[in-house]
């Protein structure tokens, strides 16, 4: 099903889980406190992401790791126009952190797309459009075309459920 | 340096010196999980790989990294402000 583009930009509604390894340490530290887990920290967030085939990876916003109780494992280095500059154009160090992804389709409530756990960059990017970015990590599983003229979009995945994405090109992943 | 990686500084610093090296030891897109400046050990799934870090680490910082080939080292997102 084709959907319109919002101000000219493909934006989906997409779930931001925390990662499941994440998740079960969080729930086992609670659980051996004898505490329940918080109302106030979310499980899972709904936002508004841009399809971004100009990304290799996925990024969300550094409020949603804020709001979500995510771990950093690890780093990604990125170079964009914006972050290369005064250091001889190299790549700034970006943590990354273990989530999952859920695209939902044009009514916002159906899953296109589950992704069980992905290495997501946290950075900035929340502009009152959208609070992430679906890189080329995720739209490897995907189908896109975009309608220009007709100024829609539709996204489609190749299977329901991935269970992890991969942040480096490796056939099949 | 971002605040959030302070914690793995040692373990970074390693795995970009080493990362040469990973790549002849193991499949490109292996995680490879790295405690100070021990290599733990290569694993198939990033999940895997979590599960053994907080086995060996327990809530201790421990990094978890792809083994990427040359020149994917780095990744591109355009208009990603620093």
């Amino acid at each position: 099903m084709s959907r319109a583009l919002t101000f000219r930009m493909p934006i989906i509604r997409v779930k931001i889980r925390i990662g499941p390894v994440t998740l079960r340490h969080l729930e086992e530290g609670y659980a051996n406190r004898c505490e329940p887990w918080p109302r106030s920290i979310p499980k899972e967030l709904e936002v508004d992401a841009l399809i971004d085939t100009g990304a290799s990876v996925s990024i969300i916003d550094s409020s949603i790791v804020e709001e979500m109780p995510l771990r950093s494992y690890g780093y990604c280095p990125i170079s964009g126009f914006d972050s290369q500059g005064g250091d001889e154009g190299k790549a700034k160090q970006y943590p990354n952190y273990e989530a999952g992804l859920v695209l939902l389709d044009a009514s916002g409530v159906a899953p296109i797309l589950t992704v069980k756990t992905g290495q997501l960059v946290g950075h900035p990017v929340g502009n009152g459009r959208f609070r992430a970015i679906l890189g080329m990590d995720v739209l490897k599983h995907c189908h896109f075309h975009l309608d220009g003229p007709g100024d829609c979009f539709e996204i489609t995945a190749t299977e329901p459920l991935v269970e992890e994405i991969s942040s480096v090109s490796v056939a099949g992943a | 340096m971002h605040e959030a990686l302070i914690p793995l500084q040692t373990e970074i610093k390693t795995f970009e010196e080493q990362l040469p090296t990973l790549r002849t030891k193991f499949p490109i897109g292996t995680y490879v999980l790295f405690m100070g400046t021990c290599l733990v050990g290569g694993f198939a799934t990033y999940s895997a790989a979590l599960e053994a870090g907080y086995e060996k680490a327990g809530s201790e910082p421990f990094l978890v990294k792809q083994v990427s080939k040359v020149g994917e080292d780095v990744q591109y997102v355009y208009g990603l402000r620093a």
